[in-house]
């Protein structure tokens, strides 16, 4: 399958802090990657250097475009939402829909006056006037109507009540994604968007840490949850991270061949991605803390 | 860009200024016109001939008066939009770079130079545009008031040949404008320039220059000319000004601005105003602050 994006030796620094690392990454066209990292890992700027908002080094190609030299034309088959509250407040809705009509060569009108018959908002509605849930419902009726391939999320759902950041994920799911289009997401709450990935990537300071498709992640991965009196058999097998459980320790295992053996000192179990993302970003394989 | 992509930009600039573009002039003309017809309305004297007498002043014809309301119409809107225009140049490639709506902006496919192009064409094409429709309109009206207060056919065709002065008028504007394009191109720049306030940089750096070329005048015997050509500009513009304010014998409109500044100058001042452009381009393209 051809690469959507292709990052190669990708760095960039601001002064003398490096927010990008020499990083390599490879997206395929049809897949959710949920972009992974703590604040200042460097997710944002590898999104800004995607969508040419940013100059990076290294040579980074977006369906075969140069984001920066090439960011119209990029931008006329990518589509992203920064996060809730970049709609121009001043405008009022038909405004927001005439201008993105007008400017942009793959919105359809119908597609966004269909998604927002759902939502309560209103045609002479201004931005301002509109709660922040409202505004992303609005923001995503306007991304969802462009048929673009790329579709990047940065923190999308930033500040919204659980209800909201479920309806947007279901929205995007059900009325957006199809096997042609790919959608980058960045978020800290990962435990929401665990569950729609097909690959993941984590990154931090700068580095790529894990760059796997959902499928590797649960046939590499595994946590072992065990009691306290098998901890030093279970510390055998050299886990890659290890956490307090109640009366207990959870142990995560990395490419571990032997999960019989595993199995046989407590219960096996996909780990989290929260749970292996920090595994990942802070390994930690002594056992603390008494039990 | 496709022509109605440009469309939606022009359309952006006036929804995102409605007020300053649109309702300010609607509410000057709409003032300007009620004060004129109250004045007229109670010192108004009509005579045989179409001559009119305001205040027992010697008569106008029908169609002067029309045309000095026009003129005088048009200098209101002139100096309510050079106010709008200063406070425009100055905040719009400013004011979006400072809050995250710069990422919906960018998040369309519509490059900056049409983004910064379609600004200054507000200034230079939409806002005499603008005015000469404001005026026409407040004219039109005009006459209808004058063929009310003296419903005779041949004076009120007379004053209807008046409003001919607003297409002269129209041409005045763009002259306006292109006296003052190097300072709109200098805001502009400095709108897209300044991190902090468009205003200071606006203001410090011609006032730094003219210190340094008086200092260096007073004390090294040369000079750096930028206090000659501020001089020369300011020169011309208060010329220009006070022709536009007397005007000639017959006509109020009768002004001509080109003719007044020589070929060199106005090429200097077009280069200058095009690099000024060239630079904003150059820094929205390759500033990155969010």
């Amino acid at each position: 399958m051809d690469n959507l994006i292709r990052a190669l030796g990708v760095s960039k620094h601001y002064g003398k802090k490096i927010a990008l690392d020499n990083i390599n990454l490879d997206i395929a066209a049809g897949k959710i990657v949920g972009l992974i990292g703590p604040n200042g890992a460097g997710k944002t700027t590898l999104l800004k250097g995607i969508l040419g908002l940013a100059p990076v080094e290294g040579e980074l190609s977006v369906m075969g475009m140069n984001p920066q030299r090439e960011r119209v034309r990029l931008l006329e088959q990518v589509s992203f939402i920064a996060d809730t509250a970049t709609l121009p407040r001043w405008m009022r809705v038909k405004e927001l829909i005439a201008y993105t009509e007008a400017v942009h060569p793959r919105f359809s009108r119908a597609s966004c006056m269909k998604f927002l018959e759902n939502t309560n908002i209103q045609q002479k509605d201004k931005v301002e006037q509109l709660s922040k849930g409202m505004v992303t419902q609005l923001h995503l009726a306007l991304i969802m109507a462009i048929d673009s391939q790329l579709l990047v999320l940065d923190e999308p759902t930033l500040g919204l009540d659980i209800i909201y950041r479920k309806q947007f994920y279901e929205n995007l799911l059900n009325d957006y994604y199809d096997a042609q289009k790919t959608i980058i997401i960045t978020t800290h709450q990962v435990e929401e968007i665990e569950s729609i990935l097909t690959d993941l990537v984590f990154i931090s300071g700068g580095k790529i840490l894990l760059d796997a498709s959902m499928e590797t992640v649960a046939n590499t991965y595994v946590e072992l949850q065990v009691e306290a009196q098998y901890k030093d058999h279970a510390l055998a097998h050299n886990p890659i991270h290890v956490r307090n459980l109640l009366g207990g320790y959870g142990m995560l295992y990395e490419n571990c061949v032997q999960r019989d053996s595993l199995a046989a000192l407590g219960r096996l179990a996909s780990p989290s991605l929260s749970d292996l993302f920090v595994a990942k970003v802070k390994p930690q394989i002594s056992v603390q803390g008494a039990v | 860009m496709k022509m109605n992509a440009i469309v939606a930009q022009f359309k952006r600039e006036l929804w995102e200024n409605r007020a300053s573009f649109l309702w300010s002039q609607l509410i000057f003309g709409f003032l300007f016109y009620l004060s004129i017809v109250f004045f007229i309305s109670t010192k108004f004297d009509f005579r045989d001939g179409g001559m009119v007498s305001i205040g027992g002043a010697d008569p106008f014809s029908m169609e002067l008066i029309v045309s000095i309301y026009l003129a005088i119409s048009w200098a209101l809107q002139v100096i309510v939009f050079a106010v709008v225009i200063l406070v425009y140049t100055h905040s719009t490639l400013f004011s979006d770079r400072k809050t995250r709506e710069i990422l919906f902006w960018h998040s369309m496919p519509v490059s900056e130079t049409a983004s910064v192009l379609t600004k200054l064409a507000m200034i230079c094409i939409l806002v005499p545009l603008a005015i000469f429709v404001v005026n026409l309109v407040g004219g039109f009206l005009f006459v209808v008031f004058l063929g009310v207060v003296n419903p005779v056919l041949d004076d009120i065709w007379s004053a209807l040949f008046g409003l001919n002065v607003s297409v002269r008028l129209l041409g005045n504007s763009f002259e306006v404008v292109l006296l003052m394009l190097p300072a709109i191109t200098w805001f502009l720049f400095c709108s897209a320039y300044a991190r902090r306030s468009p205003v200071t940089i606006s203001l410090s750096v011609p006032l730094g220059l003219s210190i340094l070329d008086a200092i260096a005048e007073k004390y090294f015997g040369f000079t750096l000319l930028f206090n000659d050509v501020l001089k020369a500009y300011i020169q011309l513009g208060r010329a220009s000004f006070k022709k536009m304010m007397t005007g000639s014998d017959t006509s109020v409109a009768s002004i001509d601005l080109i003719s007044s500044v020589g070929l060199q100058a106005a090429s200097l001042a077009l280069l200058f105003s095009a690099l000024m452009i060239g630079a904003a381009i150059w820094l929205r393209n390759n500033r990155y602050e969010i």
